[in-house]
């Protein structure tokens, strides 16, 4: 079976190799998030730069390491899961910002995604809709210790992952919504969904399909009392992000010294 | 306690009647068969019999020390969501399903063990509960808790996302009586296999859904006891599936006895420290 014929996003437009792409990938929305990565690597080269895409790699803390800009949407990010895959990557952790949605959320709290709400439309196109989508446990033990290592609030659960803003603002340009649009928030919530994105779930049905490992830690950088959004929430997510995949490499260097398949936590 | 309060409200409402919180542990193992529960207390200390409703045999007993209840739920979504909101009234808050499977791999043999990572929500009962396109996913304490029970007592198992169909017959596209088929049977096994679904049972995707929902812990482990290709059928892997079960419940009651001492939230593997 061939992967597919050439298109115009095979190998980021023609500029990405193989030998460019590292089993860990950072898969952040927006462009300035993978420059945000680049600053904290000991080595860091850009890879491509094709519509959404913004590919660069590099070394950290001594181990191979991409990230890849998916832009919004899951169209878009299942296009870059897609050409990273078949480059050989094996791990993607999504590295975002969101605004809360229940109100055990704090400000500035991490959320580490256990799965995310198939609202997103482009994972239909891949699998019948009561497929989960689930992160993989081994990234969200990671994301816990990582978070932990850094002393950093977060909370654990499943997200939610939409099409558009809709659901979440409620009303759209001129207080356009559709009258099915307005009862998703309330279904949510009394669901205990965490918060919004709209990405997540199309790149976990993504990992858990092709067998590889997939995961999400977003930042509630909305400050809903003081009415303000804090860019340096931004900062926060990128470190606990390059954290997780530090200890997550550093536990699959042990568990394949062992000859172990999964890391777990240890008995007495 | 008067008649007037234990009489319940509703038939099943705790088990006919028949329980009390103080007779539910917080760890419970959720078999789909009434047998399984009988062989799950032949290893306890002090077993007892609780409640005997319908398909809903409940024990409680003494696990080499941890308090733990094991509720048969039957076959079915509709069976497993009463048992866990009944359990979870009582106050259980881990369930771990101890059941039996047909493979959808080539690679998976009879006798091996398939521990659930999340679920495919076709058994149609927990979208009583919520919308479809909600996750039903394992908590990852039990996953990591079955892989080290099937690691330390070296069973074969394989760790994904298994199918929950809502009817053995017609749902896992096996064929009804009189060889009775629609055009969705043709092709609902080799769509799942594609999709790398490990195994079909019955009433996983219900389990999870619902305890997640609920912010309860679950996890499962099924054992293959036949082959969809050969026809074969083979318990020998029952017996393996109930050991793992047991003893991730052991391994679970260790870790949130640590989690105790140690303040923290979950249990996770040690990190190795920055530029060690």
């Amino acid at each position: 079976m061939t992967d597919a014929r050439e298109n115009v996003h095979s190998r980021f437009g023609g500029k990405a190799s193989k030998d460019d792409i590292a089993e860990y990938v950072l898969v952040p929305g927006s462009k300035a998030r993978v420059r945000a990565f680049m600053e904290h690597w000991e080595e860091a080269y850009e890879v491509a730069d094709h519509y959404e895409f913004l590919v660069c790699s590099g070394i950290y803390e001594g181990e191979r390491i991409t990230a890849c800009s998916t832009g919004i949407g899951g169209m878009s990010v299942s296009i870059a899961i897609e050409e990273l895959a078949r480059l050989g990557a094996k791990t993607f952790l999504r590295v975002g910002v969101t605004g809360p949605l229940v109100d055990e959320l704090d400000y500035g709290d991490l959320v580490i995604a256990t799965g995310a709400v198939r609202w997103d439309g482009t994972s239909h196109d891949y699998v019948r809709p009561e497929f989960p989508a689930p992160a993989h446990f081994e990234l969200v033990m990671a994301s816990i210790a990582a978070a932990e290592n850094m002393g950093l609030p977060y909370k654990i659960g499943v997200i939610g992952d939409m099409a558009s803003l809709g659901p979440m603002r409620e009303d759209g340009y001129r207080h356009f919504l559709t009258r099915r649009t307005k009862p998703m928030k309330e279904e949510m919530y009394r669901a205990g969904v965490l918060d919004g994105t709209g990405e997540g779930a199309t790149m976990l049905v993504q990992a858990a399909l092709f067998g590889l490992r997939g995961g999400i830690i977003n930042i509630n950088a909305v400050d809903v009392e003081n009415d303000r959004w804090d860019p340096a929430a931004d900062r926060k997510a990128v470190e606990a992000g390059l954290e997780t995949l530090r200890i997550l490499a550093a536990w699959d260097g042990q568990k394949e010294a062992a000859g172990r398949k999964y890391t777990v936590p240890l008995r007495k | 306690m008067s008649s007037d309060q234990t009489r319940p409200k509703y038939i099943h409402e705790r088990m006919g009647g028949q329980c009390e919180a103080s007779d539910i542990a917080r760890y419970v193992l959720v078999p789909g068969s009434e047998n399984r529960v009988e062989r799950f207390a032949s290893y306890w200390d002090q077993p007892r019999k609780v409640a005997h409703h319908y398909e809903f045999l409940v024990y409680s007993g003494q696990l080499n020390g941890v308090p733990i209840s094991a509720c048969s739920t039957g076959c079915g979504g509709r069976s497993v969501s009463i048992a866990v909101d009944e359990m979870a009234n009582l106050g259980a808050d881990t369930f771990i399903r101890v059941g039996v499977t047909g493979g959808i791999q080539p690679d998976i043999e009879i006798g091996d063990l398939i521990i659930a990572s999340a679920a495919v929500r076709m058994d149609k009962t927990s979208e009583h509960y919520v919308f479809v396109e909600y996750p039903a996913l394992a908590h990852f304490e039990a996953v990591s808790a079955l892989i080290a029970a099937a690691e330390e007592l070296g069973h074969p198992y394989h760790v994904g996302i298994g199918a929950t169909a809502s009817s053995f017959y017609a749902g896992e596209g096996i064929s009804g009586y009189g060889g009775y088929r629609h055009s969705g049977m043709d092709h609902i096994e080799s769509d799942l296999r594609a999709a790398g679904v490990l195994d079909w049972d019955t009433e996983t995707a219900t389990l999870f859904t619902i305890s997640s929902l609920y912010g309860l812990r679950s996890g499962r482990v099924n054992a293959v006891v036949d082959d969809p290709e050969t026809g074969a059928y083979n318990p020998v892997g029952e017996e393996r599936a109930i050991e793992v079960g047991l003893l991730a419940i052991e391994i679970m009651a260790e870790w949130d006895r640590d989690k105790v001492t140690t303040g923290a939230s979950y249990a996770v593997p040690p990190v190795v420290k920055e530029g060690s």
